[in-house]
């Protein structure tokens, strides 16, 4: 099989200016099909910038990427029908009902699902007859998301799309998600700073800082490669300060201490043994994750 | 302090060198071409001076302050900051007291005859009618949500009224002066409270900044009003929308099926506004005492022109910015250039055929060429078909756009007239539009595809 039919984006060495701000340096990621990939970073790390470039409606100042096998900056309609994108931020037709917005996007796409339409209207619970000015950023953004699926996208980008969920719809579109993933086998890039709710269906993390990526790796990886030790002293003091050069922070008093670890899954007992403890080892999960993956480098 | 500098920062900012080109325009219209035609440029007569006041004091208090002030008001800090309403209030009055002086100067240096004292208060009431139009801020209530267009109708109604009467309202400042100036004083100071009561603004701060001007949300009730529109027409293809006709179609759609009429009907309105300029003109100059009003009527032809090219520079059949639609860079620089063609085509078609209409039914002796200066707008329009594409519905705040607005109009009277003048055969004039035309039109898709190509659509 040609390579770029197993890849939903690839981005290489790709840089992006704005006047003297650079949003994106050097990126390169390849995202495979299928994967629900977690696109994380600080505020105004390049993370929306970057998946406009996946999109085509930004063009890189140098490098390149590729998406769904042809260059963003000249998708087609081809593979522009297969791309669905919830915005960061909301724009519709404002004077138009849900009912007619649905209709007239539904209009663009041969392969509009009507009865997934529906089915999305009763589980978020959106009326149909209301109209899109009124509606409030919560039932905006779900039929942002409906607009963005409903077709049955290939590759699914979700920009911030449950900062206004409460935390039920929040619940029922992951869950949808998931299906939508079984069924249709396709690949969907979420970028949220709402990290636990994300982190339950993503397998795999990009993270961005500063407009560089930081780490992109499964899951799985990272969950592996950090963790926190929970440290209790046998006899004796703690050290104020732990040495080890994975020890990333720490936390505590002479008794007891919380350590936050990199790469040092085969080092715990000679760690032990060192300092005369007692370590109970736990996995982090990606909000505690977070803070180390964007550190400084050093 | 802190207020003024605000407003200060809004008003030196580089969009308004594009308001401050467009204000100077007017304003030296005002002066030198409201006037008897005999007259030479540097003895501009009273009338026109009387004019040049109200209309620079409104056009100031519009341009300037309004728009500044409707857009710190309408900021969702504005309320919570202290004193904001006062202290905005305060920058306000002292800069109509700053351009009221001024326009008195030159007023005065000019030889204008009248008191100085009632002039400056007519300034203040101008400069004043000037903030309320920009601002909105007449309540409509959501069962009158009409009251704040016909209120600022009224306004501007008024100002016309003011140019052409104005040698007859002259002449109660040096009857009455004083009772003239507490008149116009206790004017501006209501429309002041209009803008600036305790009530506007907690209002306004809930709703956010309107693009500009008249027909923006300006408080709850509008904003709901605008809320309550029901699109007009069912979007009724059921797809999937394929091939240029289709998207020029779902173009027009998303611009003008909330519109009652679409936008054939806001064309006709304004077309007959425009026809009716120009129409009455020459009946209204006929009038005894308004002979002053005839310098109007060497630019009378292009008034349709100037007013096309910024009405049809607002508006296209072209898609929303910044979704995402199946459709390629290409293909959507292919449908920027034919949905702006075709929208300029449109409104064109309608305004020569409601001018037709409107020149027939009122039997106008003189005839008035209004196909000229139309088929110009394909030379001209182009460009700021443009700028709205590459810098969205606000780019008249680029300055290039204000001065090219003016360029363009001026190109049109300047056009026209060689035309007319030189006696050139109809073939050879129609022949030489048309080369301009397809040159300007050549140059303008040679952008929108390099524009589409090279740019960001966000």
């Amino acid at each position: 099989m040609n390579h770029n039919m197993q890849t939903a984006f690839e981005v290489k060495n790709l840089t992006r200016l704005f006047g003297d701000v650079t949003a994106l340096d050097n990126v390169s990621a390849s995202v495979p099909k299928p994967s629900v990939v977690g696109l994380i970073g600080r505020n105004g790390s390049g993370k929306t910038t970057l998946l406009r470039h996946v999109i085509g409606l930004c063009l890189p100042t140098s490098g390149s990427c590729v998406t769904l096998g042809r260059p963003s900056d000249q998708l087609g309609p081809g593979e522009l029908s297969r791309i669905g994108v919830v915005h960061q931020e909301n724009r519709f037709l404002e004077w138009m009902k849900v009912e007619q917005q649905l209709r007239y996007v539904g209009s663009f796409y041969e392969t509009w699902d009507r009865d997934l339409e529906r089915r999305m209207l009763d589980e978020l619970e959106l009326d149909p007859s209301a109209r899109v000015g009124a509606l409030s950023p919560g039932k905006a953004q779900k039929l942002s998301i409906m607009l963005a699926v409903c077709h049955r996208p290939d590759l699914l980008i979700l920009d911030e799309p449950i900062s206004w969920l409460d935390p039920i719809a929040r619940k029922r579109f992951l869950k949808f998600l998931l299906e939508l993933l079984q069924q249709d086998a396709n690949t969907i890039v979420i970028s949220s700073h709402v990290l636990h709710d994300v982190e339950k269906i993503i397998n795999r993390v990009i993270c961005l800082d500063r407009g560089r990526i930081r780490a992109d790796a499964p899951l799985d990886d990272l969950q592996e490669r950090f963790a926190e030790w929970r440290v209790n002293v046998k006899a004796g003091r703690l050290p104020p300060r732990f040495d080890e050069d994975f020890v990333r922070s720490q936390q505590g008093d002479s008794y007891q201490a919380r350590l936050l670890v990199e790469g040092a899954s085969d080092r715990l007992e000679a760690f032990r043994t060192r300092h005369g403890v007692d370590v109970v080892s736990r996995p982090l999960n990606l909000e505690r994750m977070f803070p180390l993956l964007v550190q400084e480098d050093g | 302090m802190m207020a003024f500098v605000s407003m200060c920062r809004l008003l030196g900012r580089r969009a308004n060198l594009s308001r401050l080109a467009m204000l100077g325009f007017v304003a030296s219209w005002s002066l030198f071409v409201y006037q008897d035609p005999e007259l030479t440029l540097d003895h501009p007569r009273p009338g026109g001076l009387n004019l040049f006041v109200l209309a620079t004091s409104a056009l100031a208090g519009h341009f300037f302050a309004g728009l500044g002030v409707v857009e710190l008001q309408h900021a969702s800090f504005s309320w919570t900051l202290p004193n904001l309403r006062r202290r905005l209030l305060a920058s306000v009055l002292l800069l109509g007291v700053v351009t009221a002086f001024l326009l008195v100067g030159v007023y005065v240096r000019l030889g204008g005859p009248a008191p100085w004292l009632p002039v400056f208060t007519s300034g203040l009431l101008w400069y004043s009618v000037g903030i309320v139009i920009a601002a909105g801020d007449v309540r409509g209530g959501s069962d009158r949500p009409w009251r704040p267009y016909l209120a600022a109708t009224l306004a501007i109604a008024a100002l016309f009224a003011a140019g052409v009467f104005i040698n007859r309202i002259a002449e109660l400042y040096g009857v009455q002066p004083f009772l003239f100036a507490a008149l116009t004083l206790a004017g501006a100071s209501l429309c002041l409270f209009l803008v600036f009561n305790v009530g506007a603004a907690r209002q306004k701060s809930l709703v956010p900044t309107p693009l500009g001007g008249l027909g923006d949300p300006g408080s709850l009730e509008r904003a709901a009003a605008a809320h309550r529109r029901t699109p007009k027409r069912t979007w009724r293809l059921k797809g999937p929308v394929k091939g240029l006709f289709d998207w020029v179609r779902a173009g027009e759609y998303e611009n003008f099926a909330s519109v009652r009429g679409g936008w054939a009907a806001g064309a006709v309105r304004f077309s007959a506004v425009a026809a009716l300029i120009v129409i009455a003109l020459p009946y209204v100059t006929e009038a005894p005492g308004l002979s002053y009003l005839k310098g109007l009527m060497s630019i009378a032809p292009c008034v349709p022109a100037f007013l096309a090219m910024g009405y049809c520079a607002n508006n296209s059949f072209f898609l929303q910015k910044g979704w995402l639609y199946p459709l390629s860079r290409a293909q959507l620089a292919r449908l920027a250039y034919w949905s702006s063609l075709s929208y300029n085509a449109a409104i064109c078609g309608i305004m020569l055929l409601t001018f037709a209409l409107l020149a027939s039914a009122s039997a106008i002796e003189e005839r008035v060429d209004f196909i000229r200066p139309l088929v110009l707008i394909f030379v001209f329009n182009p460009f700021f078909q443009w700028l709205r594409l590459r810098h969205g519905p606000l780019f008249f705040q680029v300055p290039i756009a204000g001065l090219l607005y003016f360029a363009g109009g001026v190109g049109c009277v300047g056009l026209f007239r060689l035309a007319e003048n030189t006696g050139m055969p109809l073939p050879y004039e129609a022949a030489a539009a048309a080369g301009l035309a397809l040159l300007s039109q050549g140059l303008f898709r040679y952008k929108i595809e390099a524009c589409f190509r090279t740019r960001d659509l966000v």
